[in-house]
């Protein structure tokens, strides 16, 4: 998995690279998705648009992550799929489908997305995104 | 994370001070409650600094505060303290948290321990079928969008009005469950679409209802104003304003995070980002974070009453004849308007307590008059595995922490760490030795909240009666503990 969860004394923080942009991007989301539930358990079967007004590469990747929190906790839409559209302005189009508690097992709670130490850059040939998370 | 170098001195036995000369930007010096144990643990990460960074804040008064349960934080380290003038001072999410106005309330009865022993299983398990809790947990309680504002702007007597629980027990909650200044307007569709179906809901993570015993009093005369006394049963809930208070904060957090620039406020960490309390933003952040701290009164002021109603299923018998009343409900994360003496004027200020309770003592006018004699209560949640007291503010606090104490344990351990420590079933069996059973929707819930993830809440304690900014009266011992 081109993801990985960091350890933090009281919350939890997730790293994900790609050899683009567009790919790190959309591996972040699904990271973060797969701390609440089982991405495996969703299946695609409507799409959502998300449109990302930050002005820097952190604040961009912060401000999607919690457009998807909202997503997953305020409308009860879990996704399975993440594809980036454009990076400026970023809009992302992420597919999924409605919770259904007797189908989906949530494994995890996140309160929100931090912009500690958050950053998306390239180092190499790979774009890497970092957020922490308060759960 | 690194262990922390700066530099520092001890005071006392029970304070560090980060002297203003350590960093750049410091306006006022940190000051720390700690022994030389918690100070060990304490620099294990870097709360200190994050004291640090709260001192640069502009018009900060006196000092950065930081309570024994320090443990590193979004901005300002949990329990952290810091006080503004109204006038000109600043408001910043990063004092408040994420979980805004997550609280404890602590419910006594007249039942003692013989008579609970053989119902505890019954307890958790009809206490865990009557309040919604866990993973992804909906409430109970259906409302609609007017509902909902007037949950954000009349808090727990709403509940009261919807035929949860009593007056009295408004007249025994900080604010009375009502903070005054919330303006639904300012909180955001978002948040309120988190909120509306988690209303009456416990939640999860490091949230519980627990069953207790009076193990220990420390001040016989201030526990019995407080109705307690040694070998009776307790009831503790700890919980917040769930989703839409978590969706408030990270809404202001970018609100104020570009507003800072407009007011040339230099952040040296992002997730300061303050403004005035007097600029719009300020003032709409503060409307919003009322409205979520009100929710949360509501919600705990639900949670009571199915707490209520489990009891009388179990056994079989009228809340009020088995004495379930409330002793006193606090949040310790807030920021809350209060008038103090600053070198010997009084002034209205705004105080951020963020993993930090109000401990005022007695004199104070937002204390009921119930407790105006002996002070205001303060709740102090363990582990599962311990203990939890009830202190009483004091004049001494007010003075030096503007009237403020610690919150609880303050985590040790991430959670990684204690799912690679401990299995469930151990955790389960180690604490039904000590006498404690535990109920929990999530398996890996209750494991990263083993009582080895937390600081000893008696060394906590200790420091704060120490340093005599509030003082012990009684400790509870846990029976039964519900997890989400």
């Amino acid at each position: 998995m081109p993801f990985r969860y960091l350890e933090h004394t009281a919350d939890i923080g997730i790293e994900a690279w790609g050899e683009s942009k567009e790919q790190a991007i959309e591996e972040i989301c699904l990271a973060l998705a797969n701390l609440i539930y089982d991405t495996e358990e969703v299946k695609t079967r409507e799409f959502r648009e998300i449109i990302v007004d930050s002005r820097t590469n952190a604040g961009k990747i912060v401000d999607l992550l919690s457009k998807i929190l909202y997503l997953i906790d305020g409308e009860d839409f879990l996704i399975r799929e993440v594809k980036v559209d454009s990076f400026k302005p970023l809009i992302v189009i992420v597919g999924g489908e409605p919770l259904n508690p007797s189908l989906h097992k949530m494994k995890g709670i996140v309160k929100a997305v931090t912009h500690y130490e958050a950053s998306f850059r390239k180092k190499g040939n790979t774009y890497r995104a970092r957020v922490y998370l308060d759960i | 994370m690194n262990k922390w170098k700066g530099s520092s001195r001890r005071i006392d036995d029970y304070r560090i001070i980060i002297p203003p000369e350590y960093k750049p930007g410091m306006k006022v010096p940190g000051i720390i409650y700690v022994d030389e144990g918690l100070w060990e643990t304490t620099r294990e990460e870097q709360a200190p600094e994050q004291v640090a960074n709260v001192a640069t804040l502009p018009g900060l008064l006196k000092y950065s505060l930081a309570m024994p349960d320090i443990h590193w934080g979004y901005g300002f380290p949990i329990g952290g303290v810091a006080a503004f003038e109204t006038a000109d001072g600043i408001i910043t999410p990063g004092g408040i948290g994420y979980d805004i106005n997550c609280g404890v309330r602590l419910l006594r009865t007249d039942l003692t321990l013989d008579e609970v022993k053989n119902k505890i299983e019954l307890l958790l398990e009809t206490m865990f079928r009557n309040v919604p809790s866990g993973l992804g947990s909906k409430g109970k309680v259906k409302v609609n969008q007017n509902e909902l504002d007037s949950v954000l702007t009349k808090g727990a007597r709403f509940a009261v009005e919807r035929g949860y629980g009593t007056k009295e027990d408004l007249v025994f909650t900080e604010e009375n469950g009502e903070m005054k200044g919330a303006d639904p307007q300012a909180v955001s569709l978002e948040a309120k679409r988190r909120g509306f179906p988690q209303l009456g809901s416990l939640g999860s993570g490091n949230h519980f209802l627990e069953i207790q015993v009076v193990d220990t009093i420390y001040d016989e005369k201030t526990a019995d104003a407080f109705g307690l006394k040694e070998g009776q049963i307790t009831f503790l809930i700890h919980s917040g304003s769930r989703g839409l208070g978590h969706q408030v904060a990270t809404d202001y957090i970018k609100i104020m995070e570009r507003a800072s620039q407009k007011y040339q406020i230099k952040l040296v960490d992002r997730q300061l980002a303050c403004t005035p309390l007097n600029s719009e933003e300020g003032k709409k952040y503060f409307s919003a974070m009322v409205g979520a701290a009100n929710y949360a009164w509501a919600n705990r002021q639900m949670i009571t009453h199915w707490v209520r109603e489990s009891f009388e299923e179990v056994f079989k018998s009228s809340w009020e004849k088995l004495g379930l009343k409330q002793v006193y409900d606090v949040a310790h994360n807030i920021a809350k308007i209060e008038k103090h003496i600053v070198d010997g004027v009084e002034k209205e200020l705004i105080v951020h307590r963020k993993g930090a309770t109000r401990a005022f003592p007695v004199g104070r006018p937002e204390i009921p008059d119930f407790y105006k004699n002996v002070g205001q209560p303060v709740l102090i949640p363990g582990d599962m595995g311990r203990y939890s007291y009830v202190l009483v503010g004091t004049q001494k606090g007010l003075e030096e922490t503007w009237g403020s104490t610690c919150h609880g344990a303050g985590r040790v351990m991430s959670r990684t760490a204690t799912k690679k420590g401990f299995s469930v079933q151990e955790l389960i069996e180690s604490l039904k030795k000590k006498g404690i059973l535990v109920k929990a929707e999530s398996k890996e819930t209750l494991v990263e909240e083993a009582p080895e993830a937390y600081k000893d809440v008696s060394e906590v304690v200790n420091v704060v009666h120490g340093a005599g900014i509030s003082r012990k009266v009684c400790r509870m011992k846990p029976l039964g503990v519900t997890k989400g």
